[in-house]
C-alpha cells in the first residue's frame, strides 16, 4: 500500500513536473513567436530620419484629413439633415393646404347641395334630381356619387342615378352612423369601397365619404336625412403620390384623427403586415419635430394637422435618408483617397527629402571623413542652424586633427633626427681620431695596458651609444656609457681634471634616454675644466638621484639641490620640483642627474640662453661633438614632456651645474616599448588633464 | 535612400493598382445591376389578375426591378408557354414567374429553365427534380385547404338538407392538368363526403369550357355549382345570369371585380378569396433577393385565403384584397 502511495505520489509529482515543463516550453515557444514577429516588424518600421518624418508627415496628415472629412461631412449632413427637414415642412405645409382646398371644395358641394337645394325643397312635392345632376356633373372628376337618404336610410335621390343594392342596411354603414352622432358636424370617413349602388360594369370605387344630417321637409314635416358626398378617394391618392416621390426613404402618410391610415404609400404592405408602422401614435402627436425610434430605426416624424378633418399629415425622416449615398460613388471615393494619399506621399516625400538632405549630405562628410580621403574644407555646411553648426563644428575638429597629426609628424621627424644627431656626434671624426690617436701613442708607447684600456673603454662607448639601435636603456648604461667617455678624455686630458660618480644604486634601474649626459660632460670639460691649470684641480661631479612623489622632506632639506637662493631668498628648489605624481603609475617619481663643475662658468646672459635652440645651434663648435645642450634638451622634452629637460646654473669663475630632469621610469620591457613609441608623452598629458579636471 | 525605396514601394504599387481598379469600374459603368422579371400566366389581362398584378408592381417597385408582365391569350399547351418563357430569357429575363398550365411531366422543362434562370411558380405546384441549389420555388394557397373550405361553405348552407335527398352538384374543376387543381378538388371531396353529392357533370376547364357547362347543365342541369378557380367561376356565372337560373347556387373560388358584383348581387353565395396580392408581391420580392444573391435559396410560400360572402365583401380587410386598384 505503501508502495503504491509512494508510486501515486511519485507519479503526481512527475506528472506536476511534466505540466511544468510542458507550460515552460509553451511559454518559451510564444516568447520565440513574439519576437520573431518583432523582428519582421522592426525590418518594416523606418530607419533613416528620411523614412521617418516621411510616415510621421504622411499619418499626421492623413489623420488630419480624416478628421477634417469626417467633420466635413458630420457637418454637411447637418447641414443636409436640416435642409431636407425644412424642404418637408414646406412640402407639408403646400400640400396641407392643397387637400384643405380639396376638402373645402367638397364641404362647399356638400353645402350647396344641402343649403341651395335640399332645404328649399319639399320632397313631397319637389324633386332634387336634377339640382343633384347639376352639381355631380360639376365636380364628376372628383365625385363618384351623390346621395341623400332619409333617417331610416331610404334613398331619395342619387346622382349618378342607380339603384340601391338589395337587403343593404344604409343605416349599418359607419358614413351614415357617423353622420348621427354628432349631427352639427359635417364627417370624413376613411377610404372605403363604396357599397351602395351596384355597377353593371363591375366597377368598385373607393372613395372618402362625407356625410352630414340635413333637414329635410316632407308635406311641410321636417324630418331629418343624411346627405353623402361619396369624393373619388382616386384624387388625394394621387395628390400625395405626387409628394412621395423621394427615394432616400422618407414618405408623406395620412391618418385620421385616430390613427387610421388614409393614404400610406406602402399601404399594402402595412396590411398583409411585410412592414409595420407607428401610424397610432404619430396620429396622437401634436404638430411639430418629433425624434422617435421606430423598428429599431431612428427617424424624425413631422406632424401636420388638416383643418375641418382632424386628419394628420405625417412626414417619416429615417436618419439614413440624411446619409449621403456614396454607395454609387464608392469607387470615385475611393479613387479620390486613393489619389489623394499618392500625392500626400510625393508632397510629404519631397519635404521630408529636404529637411533630412542637409543631414545626409553632413552624414556622407563623415563617411568620408572615416574613410580618410576628405579635406576640412569638403566637410558641408548648410541646411538648418544647427546642422550648419554641426558642420562647422566637424570641420573644425577635423582641421584640428589634421593639424595635430601633422604636429605628431613634425615631433617624430624632430625626435629622429635629433637621435640621429645624438648618434651621429658619436662618431664624431675629431673624437674618434683623437682617441685613436691616444691608443697609438700608447701602443707605441707600448703601454699596451692603458692602451686595452682605451679600446674597450672606446668599445663599450660605441656600443652604448648604438644601444642596438634603441632609444632608450637603463641608467645604469647610461652612467657607463658617460663613465667610458670621461675615462677616454681623462686620459686625453691627462688627468687634468677629476670626475667623481655618485649614482644611486636604486637609480640604475630606472630608464633614460641615450646620450644625454655624455654631451653635458662634454660641454663641462669644453668649457669648464679643459683648459683649467692642473693646480687649479679641476673636478666634474656627476651625481644622480631618484625622489619618489610627495618625497617632501627630501626636497625640503636641499640635500641634492645646490645652495642658490633666489631674489626673493627663497631657495632655488622651485625652480626645480617635482613632477606631478603619475597617476598611471608608469613613473614612481622624479630622476635628477647633476653635472657640475667648477670650471670657468658662463656670464647669467649666456646661461640664460644657453638653452635656446637659435643660440645653442648657433653655437661656434670648437671641441665638441656638435650635438650640444639643446639637442638634450629638446629630446628630453620630445620624450617626457615639456616638464622635463635641462637647467643650468652657472657663475662666472665659480662653475656650472647643470641638472638632468626626467621621470622615474623603471627600466623593463613594456616601459622601453613605451617610452620608444611615444606614448608616454600623451597618457602624462592625459592622465595630467584628468587630474587638473578633478580638481 | 534604398531603405526609404524598400519601404515605399509596396505601398505606391498597392496605391497605383487600386487607382487602376477604380478607373476601369468607373469607365465600365457605375450603374447597379438592374434585374428583369418575365411574369407568364394565361390570360394575363384578365380581371382575375388584376390583384396579383397589383402585388407584382408593388414589390418591382420596392425591390428595384423591371418587371416584364407579358400579355397572353389562353394558354392550355405547355411548349408554347416553354417556348414563351425562353424567348423572354433570351431576350434578357434575370427570373421568370410562372404559372404552368402542366404539372406533370415537366421535370426536364422545370430543371432547364431553372438551370438558366430562377423561377417561381405561382397558383399551383408542378413536377420537379430535388432543387439542390434552391433555383426554384413555388409561391401558391394550400390548394387542398381551399377545396376543403369549398366544400365546407357547401356543407355550413346545406346542412339543413335531408341526407336522403341527393344534392346535384356540377363542377367546374379548372384546369385538372395542374396538381393544383387537383388538390383542389380532392380537397373539395374530402370535405362533402358526409354530404349526399352528386356530380352530375365535370367540365375542366378549355378553351370551350362556357359550351361545355351550357351543353353539361342542359343534359343534366345541377343545383349547385362549385367551380375550383376563378375562370371557372366567372364561366358558370356567365352562364347562370344568361340561362337566367336564379335558383343555382355557386361556389367556388376566385378574386376578380365581376365575381364581387356577383356575390354583391347575391348570384354567388360565397367564395374562397386567396390573396393574390401577397403571391405576385411574395413571389417577385423573393425572386429579387434570389437576384441580388445567387448562393441564396429560393423557398415555397403559402398564401393566405380568406370566405368572403355578401356580409363580410366589404370588411377592412376583404376589401383591401378584394379591390387593390384605386380607379
Amino acid at each position: 500500500m505503501d508502495d503504491l502511495e509512494a508510486k501515486k505520489k511519485l507519479n503526481n509529482v512527475s506528472g506536476v513536473e511534466n505540466i511544468e515543463k510542458a507550460r515552460d516550453k509553451g511559454e518559451e515557444l510564444l516568447n520565440r513567436r513574439v519576437s520573431e514577429v518583432n523582428d519582421k516588424l522592426r525590418k518594416y518600421m523606418p530607419h533613416t530620419i528620411q523614412s521617418t518624418i516621411l510616415v510621421a508627415f504622411t499619418v499626421v496628415s492623413f489623420t488630419l484629413l480624416l478628421i477634417l472629412g469626417l467633420m466635413l461631412y458630420t457637418l454637411f449632413a447637418r447641414r443636409m439633415r436640416n435642409g431636407t427637414i425644412e424642404a418637408t415642412q414646406q412640402i407639408m405645409e403646400q400640400s396641407v393646404v392643397n387637400l384643405e382646398d380639396y376638402l373645402v371644395s367638397m364641404r362647399r358641394i356638400s353645402d350647396a347641395m344641402y343649403y341651395d337645394v335640399i332645404k328649399n325643397a319639399d320632397l313631397e312635392r319637389d324633386s332634387v334630381d336634377n339640382e343633384m345632376n347639376i352639381i355631380y356633373e360639376a365636380h364628376k372628376d372628383n365625385l363618384v356619387s351623390l346621395s341623400l337618404f332619409m333617417q331610416d336610410g331610404t334613398l331619395v335621390s342619387a346622382s349618378p342615378i342607380s339603384s340601391l343594392k338589395s337587403d343593404l342596411r344604409v343605416t349599418d354603414q359607419k358614413w351614415f352612423t357617423s353622420a348621427f352622432e354628432k349631427m352639427e358636424n359635417l364627417h370624413f370617413s376613411t377610404p372605403h369601397v363604396e357599397n351602395l349602388f351596384l355597377d353593371p360594369a363591375f366597377k368598385y370605387s373607393w372613395v372618402i365619404s362625407l356625410s352630414r344630417v340635413v333637414e329635410l321637409t316632407e308635406n311641410g314635416s321636417p324630418s331629418l336625412g343624411v346627405l353623402l358626398v361619396d369624393m373619388n378617394y382616386s384624387t388625394i391618392k394621387q395628390m400625395m403620390e405626387r409628394i412621395n416621390t423621394d427615394s432616400t426613404g422618407q414618405y408623406i402618410y395620412l391618418t385620421d384623427s385616430s390613427g387610421n391610415i388614409i393614404y400610406h404609400p406602402k399601404q399594402m404592405q402595412i396590411n398583409y403586415e411585410i412592414i409595420k408602422e407607428n401610424n397610432i401614435n404619430n396620429a396622437h402627436y401634436a404638430d411639430g419635430i418629433h425624434d422617435e425610434v421606430f423598428g429599431g430605426e431612428k427617424r424624425q416624424v413631422i406632424v401636420d394637422s388638416i383643418s375641418y378633418t382632424g386628419w394628420k399629415m405625417i412626414a417619416v425622416l429615417p436618419e439614413k435618408a440624411y446619409q449621403i449615398d456614396i454607395s454609387n460613388m464608392r469607387f470615385l471615393v475611393i479613387l479620390l483617397i486613393a489619389c489623394g494619399f499618392l500625392i500626400m506621399i510625393f508632397i510629404n516625400k519631397m519635404i521630408s527629402s529636404r529637411i533630412s538632405r542637409p543631414l545626409n549630405l553632413l552624414n556622407k562628410s563623415i563617411r568620408n571623413m572615416e574613410n580618410g580621403d576628405i579635406y576640412p574644407e569638403d566637410i558641408y555646411v548648410g541646411g538648418t542652424r544647427e546642422v550648419e553648426h554641426l558642420g562647422k563644428t566637424l570641420r573644425h575638429s577635423l582641421g584640428r586633427i589634421n593639424q595635430l597629426m601633422d604636429d605628431i609628424v613634425i615631433e617624430q621627424e624632430e625626435k629622429r633626427k635629433t637621435e640621429m644627431d645624438a648618434l651621429q656626434s658619436q662618431i664624431n671624426p675629431h673624437f674618434l681620431y683623437n682617441t685613436l690617436d691616444s691608443i697609438v701613442w700608447m701602443i707605441e708607447g707600448e703601454k699596451n695596458k692603458d692602451a686595452v684600456f682605451m679600446v674597450t673603454q672606446l668599445a663599450s662607448l660605441f656600443r652604448i651609444s648604438l644601444s642596438r639601435g634603441k632609444n632608450i636603456i637603463p641608467v645604469e648604461q647610461e652612467m657607463r656609457h658617460a663613465e667610458n667617455y670621461m675615462n677616454i678624455q681623462k686620459v686625453r686630458y691627462k688627468n687634468n681634471f677629476k670626475v667623481t660618480f655618485d649614482v644611486q644604486e636604486e637609480v640604475k634601474a630606472f630608464a633614460t634616454i641615450k646620450l644625454i649626459v655624455q654631451p653635458i660632460l662634454e660641454n663641462a670639460i669644453y668649457y669648464g675644466v679643459g683648459d683649467m691649470d692642473p693646480d687649479d684641480e679641476g673636478e666634474i661631479i656627476i651625481t644622480a638621484r631618484f625622489v619618489p612623489y610627495g618625497d617632501e622632506t627630501y626636497l625640503s632639506n636641499g640635500d641634492y639641490n645646490t645652495s642658490k637662493k633666489t631674489d626673493d631668498g627663497k631657495n632655488g628648489l622651485n625652480t626645480v620640483t617635482s613632477a606631478e605624481m603619475d597617476e598611471n603609475n608608469i613613473s614612481l617619481g622624479d630622476i635628477y642627474i647633476e653635472v657640475k663643475d667648477n670650471g670657468f662658468g658662463m656670464p647669467p646672459e649666456v646661461c640664460e640662453n644657453l638653452l635656446n635652440d637659435s643660440e645653442g645651434t648657433k653655437r661656434p663648435q670648437k671641441h665638441g661633438s656638435g650635438v650640444g645642450l639643446v639637442n638634450v634638451h629638446r629630446r628630453i622634452k620630445l620624450r617626457f614632456g615639456e616638464q622635463y629637460g635641462l637647467k643650468v646654473e652657472s657663475e662666472p669663475d665659480e662653475g656650472t651645474c647643470i641638472t638632468i630632469h626626467i621621470p622615474a621610469v623603471p627600466f623593463n620591457e613594456e616601459n622601453q616599448k613605451l617610452l620608444e613609441s611615444g606614448h608616454y608623452k600623451s597618457l602624462r598629458n592625459k592622465s595630467t588633464h584628468a587630474a587638473s579636471s578633478d580638481s | 535612400m534604398n531603405e526609404d525605396k524598400e519601404f515605399l514601394r509596396p505601398i505606391v504599387v498597392a496605391t497605383l493598382i487600386v487607382i487602376m481598379f477604380c478607373l476601369v469600374m468607373l469607365t465600365k459603368g457605375i450603374n447597379p445591376e438592374n434585374y428583369k422579371i418575365s411574369v407568364i400566366v394565361s390570360n394575363s389581362s384578365e380581371g382575375r389578375w388584376v390583384p396579383f398584378k397589383a402585388g407584382l408592381e408593388q414589390a418591382a417597385k420596392d425591390n428595384g426591378i423591371e418587371l416584364d408582365y407579358v400579355y397572353t391569350d389562353y394558354i392550355d399547351n405547355i411548349q408554347e408557354e416553354v417556348s414563351l418563357i425562353n424567348s423572354r430569357i433570351s431576350q434578357g429575363a434575370d427570373g421568370v414567374i410562372a404559372e404552368f398550365c402542366l404539372s406533370e411531366g415537366i421535370h426536364e422543362i422545370v430543371s432547364s429553365i431553372s438551370a438558366r434562370v430562377p423561377v417561381e411558380f405561382v397558383v399551383t405546384t408542378v413536377e420537379a427534380d430535388a432543387d439542390v441549389r434552391g433555383n426554384h420555388a413555388t409561391v401558391a394557397p394550400d390548394n387542398y385547404a381551399v377545396g376543403r373550405a369549398i366544400g365546407n361553405e357547401l356543407v355550413i348552407d346545406l346542412k339543413n338538407r335531408s341526407e336522403e335527398e341527393s344534392i346535384k352538384v356540377g363542377m367546374v374543376s379548372g384546369n385538372q392538368k395542374q396538381f393544383g387543381m387537383q388538390q383542389r378538388l380532392k380537397g373539395f371531396m374530402d370535405a362533402t363526403e358526409n354530404l349526399n353529392l352528386e356530380i352530375v357533370w365535370n367540365v375542366s376547364e378549355s378553351r370551350y369550357t362556357d359550351e361545355d357547362i351550357e351543353k353539361s347543365d342542359a343534359k343534366n342541369p345541377a343545383e349547385v355549382i362549385v367551380c375550383l378557380d376563378n375562370d371557372s367561376m366567372e364561366k358558370a356565372v356567365d352562364y347562370c345570369s344568361k340561362a337566367n337560373t336564379e335558383n343555382k347556387s355557386i361556389y367556388g373560388s376566385g378574386c376578380s371585380e365581376k365575381l364581387v358584383y356577383y356575390i354583391d348581387s347575391g348570384m354567388i353565395d360565397s367564395m374562397i378569396l386567396t390573396n393574390d396580392f401577397s403571391m405576385g408581391y411574395q413571389s417577385l420580392s423573393d425572386l429579387a433577393l434570389k437576384l441580388q444573391n445567387r448562393t441564396s435559396v429560393l423557398e415555397d410560400r403559402e398564401i393566405s385565403f380568406s370566405v368572403v360572402n355578401k356580409d363580410n365583401l366589404f370588411g377592412e380587410d376583404n376589401q383591401q384584397i378584394l379591390f387593390p386598384i384605386v380607379r
